[in-house]
């Protein structure tokens, strides 16, 4: 710091600063040369009376417990003349609240944080307004830079000089707030000078900001306005509109879409949110402790996603909000993990005594387990044909050949009579005549009979071969259907894209990082200006000539861009390379501004994990496809197979029946 | 209890739910802004990126869309600065500022009607016109919509004259007094813009913000 004063402590010992860390609109902050563990804060202009006495007393007031939870001023600083100029604090750590509870912020400053995360700063901060109350003071200047989160979940309070501080009968008044965390009844309000503020207006702040750590980083008062015109959120909160009370519809309002319903939450809290923003209960809002124990029931019964475990949530859920939300509306509110590393069954449970739900989590391991269990259709068999078969006659058949059997004695019998006749009475010739004649007749009658039973039944032969012909076509038909074999493929092929997902992921961001590096070195090139290069032989003509081609840097040279440049032979073509060459191979890639824009890589995380709930749908409509297409061919390869037994026995029948007449 | 549709829109809100405050860059591109005034213009569009990436909250609350004219095009539509993507602006053509005055006030109303679906509070938009010359077109209807939109705190309309620009004719058109830059000082105005922005994105929507006066001795700006 550039003074010529001498600062001192409250004690008297000279403090000496070392660098400025952070400059505000009051005042900067500085190291302090010697002390690592606190800071300075040093105003810029010379505070009013009234203003040195309240770091006075807030030195004086410092407790164990208030530091727990804030960086309260320790000691002072005096500049000429014993004035105050400024005080010494903690150190701060951690982040911005608004940087966790906001998802984008949040994937990456607390890419580790899950649901249950918030849900213990949420318990933290109501800790830290508590003890704030407990010393006597009001926080009065809530807002979204004020609260700082490490990563253990803890609370650190900054800008504790503008808290209003309770000193025996003396009140240090906050003369700052921001509307859209402030009560209804400071809406109106122009100035906060002359306002005495109380424990129950901060409720309302810190209300609003467990709701925000509670809900994605929504207001509470920031909903889908029905009526016609704005509604920003000063008025909203003046008008009682808390969009996601059981009177919001009343008052026109709706939570806004994707927003997680407020019916998630365990009664409890949402009573205490109720509470806060209703006008009826609006002189008694709840107070720190009672968050604290309705915050710290909530963090430790919560349900653990299986699908990822930074989606704990409520139980009175049931199934998992943040899956529910993250794929209605396609963003991201917690990092995905590789879905094939996900925790299988009850012993993959998280730090926190979280319980395991089966129920809307998609395992791979077990789908495909479940498609391995769906038979396989058999393979097609080949039928013997039905005429080998062995059969027996059919009965009308075997009836007719006994008849036939029985004629043919009949007609041997007539015709050893009629030649015993001629034989031996050679004058009754007639007699002969007339029982040849009836034995012809016989044989007449028994031949048109065969051939009357030969037709019909080569007619029903004819009718059983089609019918068996159609009942093998069926089975064959069922056997050769590959419906089967190409949703298993299209299966496999998913399950395999599924299982590398996660390589998918890091090569896409190793090509984001790539294109870092060659952004980078092309803003090194192009700084390497060829009018200051150290190249004998290229006078400042040639220069100029390479100008007016456009080659000004070294980026710019290459052998097509050179080759176009009219009387630039290959000994200077060959010399400008080279120069390129040394100078590209000075450059170093640095890392730390070669760093890939977080809005990138979140759009490929963002991708990735669509994907991976395409699949995962795909996968699972999927096997349930192949299982009815198992059971379809397999049924219909079965009833064939039943209805060719029958045919083939009845075709051998008629084929034996055919040969026998 | 979970069961809704996709939605529009829904998971740039769902992953980022903070206030807006939209602000629209309208920005000459005619014959006459060739050379360096196109390039100073070029650097300062990314030059804005940046600073407004710095502020935590401006990152978060803050939407950038590019109009430039003429013709008139929507460059870049409204994105967060993580998200915007500072065109490069070439010089041509003439100077339609009335349709491109009018673009700008149906892509504002549009984004508010884009924020109110999804129950996204924002701040009065921005607009902002950058121009070297003189409208080529009829600016009597802009004009209007300019002084309605400001009586109705709609938007804001700022509108910067470089070098010989018709400061006449803005005057007509802004209901705020135009300013003129200093000599090509697009470095310091965007500087001032992105400022200006950072400060009402700590603000909540509504409020009266005091912006640094841009034409004061060490400002960017004359009147």
């Amino acid at each position: 710091m550039k003074t010529a004063e001498r600062i001192v402590n409250g004690s008297g010992g000279q403090v000496i600063f070392g660098q400025e860390l952070g400059r505000g609109g009051e005042g900067s902050v500085f190291e302090v040369l010697g002390r690592s563990d606190l800071v300075a804060k040093v105003y810029h202009k010379p505070l009013p009376k009234d203003k040195q006495e309240k770091i006075e007393a807030m030195v004086r007031l410092k407790t164990e417990r208030l530091l727990r939870f804030t960086v309260w001023p320790v000691d002072v600083l005096r500049g000429a003349g014993r004035r105050v100029i400024g005080f010494l604090m903690p150190v701060l750590k951690g982040q911005e609240i608004h940087k966790l509870y906001g998802p984008k912020t949040r994937l990456a400053e607390f890419p580790q944080a899950g649901y249950s995360f918030l849900v213990h700063t949420a318990a933290n901060l109501a800790r830290a307004f508590a003890a704030v109350h407990e010393e006597g003071h009001v926080v009065g200047d809530i807002n979204h830079s004020n609260f700082y989160v490490t990563e253990q979940a803890t609370i650190l309070m900054l800008d504790c000089d503008s808290f209003q501080v309770q000193s025996g009968h003396t009140r240090f008044g906050c003369d700052v707030g921001i509307p859209m965390y402030m009560p209804p009844e400071l809406q109106n309000v122009t100035s906060f000078r002359s306002i005495v503020r109380s424990r129950n207006h901060d409720n309302f702040g810190l209300a609003v900001f467990i709701f925000m750590l509670l809900f994605m980083g929504r207001h509470p008062f920031a909903g889908k306005y029905l009526g016609a015109g704005d509604m920003p959120i000063e008025r909203a909160i003046r008008e009682f509109r808390f969009a996601y009370g059981p009177s919001a519809a009343a008052r026109q309002m709706q939570p806004p879409p994707g927003s997680l319903p407020i019916q998630a939450l365990p009664p409890k809290v949402q009573h205490l949110f109720l509470r806060a923003f209703s006008q009826e209960s609006m002189t008694s809002r709840p107070v720190a402790e009672e968050w604290i124990d309705a915050l710290q029931d909530m963090g430790s019964s919560l349900a653990l996603c299986s699908r990822n475990p930074g989606h704990q949530y409520p139980t009175e859920c049931g199934s998992c909000p943040w899956c529910a939300m993250e794929s209605a509306t396609g963003g991201l509110l917690f990092h995905p993990i590789d879905p094939v590393r996900r925790p299988t069954g009850a012993g993959g449970s998280a730090a926190h005594a979280a319980r395991q739900d089966s129920s809307s989590g998609f395992q791979l391991p077990g789908l495909w387990a479940q498609v391995q269990r769906v038979p396989a259709p058999a393979p097609a068999r080949t039928f013997p044909e039905p005429a080998s078969l062995p059969a027996q006659l059919s009965v009308p058949v075997a009836a007719y050949l006994r008849r036939r059997r029985w004629r043919a004695a009949l007609s041997l019998t007539s015709l050893a009579a009629a030649a015993s006749v001629w034989v031996f009475l050679p004058g009754y010739w007639l007699l002969t005549v007339g029982v040849l004649a009836g034995f012809n007749l016989l044989l007449l009658v028994a031949g048109r009979g065969r051939r009357r039973l030969r037709s019909a039944r080569a007619e029903q032969r004819d009718l059983l071969r089609s019918k068996w012909d159609e009942v093998c076509r069926r089975y064959a038909e069922a056997s050769a259907s590959r419906t089967y074999d190409a949703k298993l493929r299209e299966l496999e092929q998913l399950r395999r894209e599924y299982m590398d997902l996660e390589s998918f992921k890091i090569s896409e961001l190793r090509r984001l990082e790539a294109r870092q590096r060659s952004l980078q070195l092309q803003t090194y090139l192009r700084r390497n200006r060829l009018e200051h290069a150290q190249l004998d032989g290229i006078g400042p003509g040639r220069r100029a000539t390479l100008a007016l081609f456009g080659i000004e840097t070294a980026w710019e040279v290459d052998a097509a861009r050179l080759a176009r440049v009219p009387g630039f032979g290959p000994a200077n073509t060959r010399l400008l390379l080279a120069w390129r060459d040394r100078i590209e191979r000075r450059f170093a890639f640095d890392p730390s501004t070669g760093r890939v824009p977080q809005a990138e890589i979140l759009a490929v995380e963002r991708a990735v994990e669509a994907r991976t709930r395409e699949l995962e749908r795909r996968l699972s409509t999927g096997a349930a496809e192949l299982a009815r297409i198992s059971a379809d061919i397999r049924g219909r390869q079965e009833t064939a197979l039943k209805e060719a037994g029958a045919a083939a026995m009845e075709l051998a029948q008629a084929e034996r029946d055919l040969e026998a007449l | 209890m979970f069961e809704f549709d996709q939605i529009p829109f829904a998971a740039e809100f769902a992953e980022n739910p903070e206030p807006r405050c939209p602000c629209i860059l309208l920005l000459d591109t005619s014959y006459s802004m060739s050379g360096q005034p196109i390039q100073e213009l070029n650097r300062g569009l990314s030059s804005l990126k940046e600073e407004l990436m710095t502020d935590s909250m401006s990152v978060k609350r803050v939407e950038l869309a590019v109009v430039s004219f003429g013709p008139v095009q929507a460059t870049s539509d409204f994105g967060t600065p993580d998200d915007f993507y500072p065109p490069t602006l070439t010089a041509s053509g003439n100077t339609p500022m009335g349709a491109a005055i009018e673009k700008a006030v149906s892509m504002l109303e549009e984004r508010k009607n884009v924020y109110k679906q999804n129950g996204i509070s924002y701040y009065r938009p921005w607009i902002f016109l950058i121009t070297d010359g003189a409208p080529t077109d009829d600016w009597q209807r802009a004009a209007a919509l300019v002084k309605s939109g400001e009586a109705s705190k709609s938007f804001m309309f700022f509108a910067v004259g470089v070098e010989n620009a018709d400061m006449n004719v803005l005057g007509q058109i802004a209901t705020r007094t135009p300013l003129k830059l200093k000599g090509l000082r697009f470095a310091d105005l965007f500087s001032w813009l992105s400022n200006s922005l950072n400060s009402v994105s700590h603000s909540t929507p509504g409020d009266q913000i005091r912006l640094e006066n841009p034409a004061s001795p060490e400002g960017w700006a004359l009147i």
